[in-house]
């Protein structure tokens, strides 16, 4: 039996001018929790009239079936190759204005932007602040998907400094120069976590794009969801595949500190200690995080801000588990995108030649339209009980 | 009798033996297999250019030569089934033989390029 497609792919772009790509020699476009910010690369014949900071958008699929957006975003390089000849065309996605932007804002003469200075209050939530620093480096969003915990930040107002490392202030010292939008809310992304004790349901925000090009802050489960949005079956609709299950990176003990007073007592913190199948509690495998944006030790504790305490319960989600982790490439054109779950399995639900059968989390994701076809190549990562309570994450 | 003009100059002639000759064009078309299973996948590609290869006859080693210098040019080939020509790429040609009358037999591809 054979599957008969006829593979597309096109690319437009508009700002200094408008136009279409043509003749594209293959097209990639790629996304990731591990890289920040998404990218696309077009490679065409000659060089055509799109410039830096157009912005482009790239679809691919199979006709008749998914032929749909996967990137939109803005041309930051060129590369040239003389044999073949061939001009590939980078873009990066929107985020990657917030990379790009250094906050140089002092107006306190304390070394950068307070949170007072980014809300008009001195305390305020990450969804305020991610926003007003997402305002401040022209990335386009959308308020409703800047998702994040309902802890309110800034009690201690100076741990949550956005540098500008040239404070005209001689008593400050020239700290964290070159901070970027994005370097300060991943502080954020670190810390900022939702943890339900009851259900041990929980995980923290992550900032990101879609193959839509929209950016959202979501929360990101410790563990892949119970439901699915998609299934791959080895003999179906796997093309290759290799995946890892390890306890190597596996930690029962959990220890946050946070902020230090400078008092004597030394900083808030929380020492967690946990079990599983491979280390029992009366053993230590320690996993150390450390913020100084964590305001409290316990939930119990007064006052406002994140504890050391639900991070060290989200951490003991994220890594106290068997750490599945691995890729399959697939020649469906679904609308994948990362922060998904997907079921990876044999025929029959059972593991099968890749040894998984069960619910893993999207991290990367890499599609692309070249002399091969139409390929989507998706990193996962899993292990551990799957999270009842975690949102569908958006796609487009 | 065919003749090749490159672009902007004047026209070769020479005889193609084989007349007309060979035409070749390939719908590419990727093939990747799942494991385990019957099922391949087919992805098409795109299609390849119209390739003209045939056996050529040259009167002299200098009208040969001539022709060597040829290669690599576009340019208007004519012959029996294009006596209005077509535009190509001259793309190799190949002396296989030479005979003691001083005539040349050799392999010539063109692509067509319209």
């Amino acid at each position: 039996m054979a599957i008969l497609r006829r593979v597309s792919s096109s690319a437009s772009w508009t700002g200094g001018s408008t136009g279409t790509f043509s003749n594209i020699l293959s097209a990639r476009a790629s996304f990731g929790f591990d890289k920040r910010v998404s990218e696309a690369s077009i490679v065409t014949p000659t060089k055509l009239g799109v410039t830096y900071d157009d912005v482009v958008t790239l679809t691919m699929g199979v006709v008749g079936s998914n032929v749909i957006t996967r990137f939109v975003g803005l041309v930051r390089d060129f590369r040239y190759s003389p044999n073949p000849r061939g001009v590939e065309t980078v873009c990066r996605g929107r985020l990657t204005r917030a990379v790009e932007y250094e906050n140089w804002e002092d107006p306190q003469l304390y070394g950068g932007l307070f949170i007072y200075d980014l809300l008009g209050t001195q305390t305020g939530t990450a969804p305020a602040i991610v926003q007003a620093v997402l305002t401040r480096a022209n990335v386009p969003y959308t308020a409703a998907n800047i998702h994040g915990s309902s802890t309110v930040y800034g009690d201690i107002d100076d741990a949550f400094i956005w540098h500008n490392g040239n404070s005209d202030n001689p008593l400050i010292d020239l700290q964290e120069a070159g901070e970027t939008a994005l370097g300060y809310i991943e502080r954020y992304d670190a810390i900022d976590a939702d943890f339900t004790p009851a259900t041990g349901s929980g995980g923290r925000y992550r900032t990101f794009e879609t193959l839509g090009g929209t950016v959202y802050r979501y929360l990101v489960g410790g563990r892949p969801r119970v439901a699915q949005d998609f299934t791959f079956t080895e003999t179906v609709d796997i093309l290759d595949g290799n995946f890892e299950r390890s306890i190597s990176d596996t930690r029962n003990y959990f220890v946050v500190t946070g902020y230090d007073p400078g008092d004597g007592t030394g900083p808030e913190s929380f020492a967690l200690q946990e079990s599983n199948t491979f280390q029992p509690s009366s053993s230590k495998h320690t996993y150390r995080f450390s913020s100084p944006m964590i305001e409290r030790s316990t939930e119990a504790q007064p006052g406002t801000g994140m504890s050391c305490e639900r991070l060290a319960n989200v951490l003991g989600l994220e890594f106290n588990r068997e750490i599945v982790s691995g890729w399959i490439e697939t020649h469906r054109d679904d609308d994948l995108g990362i922060a998904q779950t997907h079921l990876v399995q044999a025929p029959g639900g059972l593991p099968g030649r890749l040894g998984v059968a069960e619910k893993l989390w999207v991290q990367t994701l890499d599609i692309s339209v070249d002399d091969s076809g139409f390929t989507q190549r998706v990193s996962y990562l899993g292990g551990g009980l799957p999270d009842a309570n975690l949102p569908v994450p958006p796609t487009r | 009798m065919a003749t090749y003009t490159p672009s902007g100059g004047s026209a070769y002639a020479f005889s193609l033996l084989v007349d007309p000759p060979t035409r070749q064009t390939a719908q590419t078309v990727n093939e990747r297999l799942i494991p385990g299973s019957n099922t391949a996948v087919l992805d098409v590609i795109g299609k390849a250019v119209t390739k003209i290869r045939g056996a050529a006859k040259f009167a002299s080693y200098a009208s040969l030569k001539t022709f060597e210098g040829a290669v690599g040019t576009n340019g208007s080939l004519v012959y029996s089934e294009e006596p209005a020509g077509v535009a190509v790429l001259f793309v190799s040609l190949e002396r296989t033989r030479v005979t003691p009358q001083d005539i040349h037999l050799a392999n010539v591809e063109f692509w067509v390029t319209s």
